[in-house]
């Protein structure tokens, strides 16, 4: 499994309404991984994903799924892919079992027994309608379906978004799950950095339409440390390594991308953390701010 | 031709979901219809054409059901092809309803008179004239943009069916058996033709939208 299911290169989107523009020059996903896309409200994930969906259109680049251009070959990759949009798309006055009928034949894989299962373990009644399911519910019911045809690739627009911790814990798991069972690669976006944590494989961070930082996940919060001290050890020398950098009268606490370096100046002196993925993002991102100030 | 028919019957599915509320409307509409006059079979075509093509791409959009369909493994121009058959099968549904309802009114002695099936071939006209007008702008901007061209489109057929049943013939609420009998296919070629030219330029828009909501 060592193929990209994603592949994104020179890719540039633009709003001219909003000015806003998405310039991704390469992003990747790779075959049987977690990836997790993380960024900031407005930061471009939903317009990245509806580009690989090909409900958007690239003004410049390319877009490739399972090895073929997205437009292209929408149908071909649509049938191995599942996907859980922010907005579902049901229509709230069928019942799930109406839903099912929709959906079913256009899926050759399509697996009623694997359908039924995840019924049953999200409880969720066939004879109800949709509108009439909690966000969360929903939300399962979505990934009942994109998961009963087998997909390879799981395409997910913030999944976790309104559901409460025990039911995002449940979708998690039953992610992990089928990962480990069926091989599917899983592409997500969030704003959910403990997701991210708890399930992801590789990260990738968007800011202002732009990839920030890119990597897997354990290699990425190993090779940065929180740095933690006394204020007076903020000496400027040591404020360059750092980013996101949080200063008070009495001390300061930063991330650092080259501990080593940090550590050559600090000594013990500070205190040297392993950081969570919303450390890198907020350490990042408020580096990229700090710049365009 | 596989994924058409399953758009075709996803629709179906939608409607069948959604007809709870029109349901009523429309028993109300047709036995008012079997019972005042020829020309009121023919309001109640149109409003069957428009509830039954209109109502549930509203109602879809309503749900981003745009979503949905665009996550489906079916390529566009098959999703527009899908689209026009369905308003094909409603236009025939149609027809039969407003042949009904004349048929009824007629075996009951009830209304003014005049005959549905003289009339055929201008109701297969508006049909497909009101398609052919309605189905580009639903799917190459949605449902909610093109809203007050779809009612123009709309109150323009009604003000069609109005005319027909008041003047055809010279006489009020008065229809001919039949047509004569070089204009009938006359009128449903015309009809043809106009969803000869609306379907290449829905299959452009839809394929060149863009879904930004």
């Amino acid at each position: 499994m060592d193929q990209n299911v994603i592949e994104i290169t020179g890719l540039k989107k633009r709003f001219d309404k909003s000015g806003f523009v998405l310039d991704l020059p390469r992003l990747t996903v790779r075959e049987g991984y977690v990836t997790g896309f993380i960024g900031e409200n407005g930061a471009g994930k939903t317009t990245t994903i509806k580009l690989v969906m090909d409900l958007l259109f690239p003004d410049e680049g390319e877009v490739r799924v399972f090895g073929r251009e997205a437009h292209a070959f929408s149908e071909q990759i649509k049938r191995d892919l599942g996907y859980i949009g922010e907005q579902t798309g049901f229509l709230g006055q069928a019942k799930l079992r109406t839903l099912r009928e929709m959906v079913k034949p256009f899926y050759p894989n399509w697996d009623d027994v694997v359908f039924r299962r995840y019924l049953d373990r999200f409880s969720l009644d066939p004879g109800k309608k949709f509108k009439d399911l909690s966000k969360g519910k929903q939300k399962q019911f979505a990934l009942a379906l994109a998961l009963s045809h087998h997909p390879k690739l799981l395409l997910m627009d913030e999944p976790t978004a309104n559901l409460d911790p025990l039911v995002r814990q449940e979708l998690l798991d039953i992610l992990a799950d089928e990962i480990e069972q069926e091989g599917v690669s899983v592409f997500f976006s969030t704003h959910i950095t403990s997701d991210l944590d708890k399930i992801a494989d590789y990260i990738l961070f968007l800011h202002g339409g732009k990839l920030l930082l890119e990597g897997e996940k354990d290699v990425l919060t190993d090779s940065h440390r929180i740095v933690k001290g006394r204020r007076e050890l903020l000496t400027g020398e040591v404020e360059r390594l750092l980013c996101g950098v949080e200063a008070t009268e009495f001390g300061f606490r930063g991330l650092a991308g080259d501990p080593g370096a940090v550590h050559a100046l600090l000594g013990d002196e500070a205190l040297y953390e392993k950081p969570t993925v919303e450390d890198l993002f907020l350490g990042y991102t408020r580096r990229e701010r700090g710049e365009a100030r | 031709m596989k994924e058409m028919l399953s758009v075709i019957r996803m629709d179906l599915l939608k409607l069948r979901s959604v007809a709870g509320a029109m349901f009523p409307l429309l028993i109300i509409v047709f036995f008012l219809s079997a019972t005042l006059s020829v020309s009121a079979a023919v309001f109640l075509y149109v409003i069957v054409v428009y509830f039954f093509v209109y109502t549930p791409a509203a109602y879809d959009e309503q749900s981003k059901g745009d979503y949905l369909t665009g996550s489906l493994p079916v390529r566009r121009e098959k999703l527009v092809a899908a689209k026009y058959l369905y308003d094909l099968a409603v236009v025939a549904g149609a027809c039969l309803a407003a042949l009904a309802a004349g048929g009824i009114g007629a075996a009951l002695k009830l209304g003014r008179g005049g005959s549905v099936t003289g009339m055929l071939p201008v109701l297969i006209l508006i049909g497909c004239a009101f398609t052919a007008f309605v189905q580009p702008l639903i799917l190459g901007f949605g449902v909610t943009r093109a809203r007050y061209w779809i009612l123009a489109a709309y109150a323009f057929g009604v003000a069609a069916a109005t005319v027909l049943g008041m003047n055809v013939g010279g006489t009020r609420a008065q229809m001919p058996s039949a047509l004569p009998g070089w204009l009938a296919p006359l009128l449903i070629l015309f009809g043809a033709a106009l969803l000869a030219v609306s379907y290449p330029i829905a299959r452009r828009l839809y394929a060149r939208r863009q879904f930004t909501d």
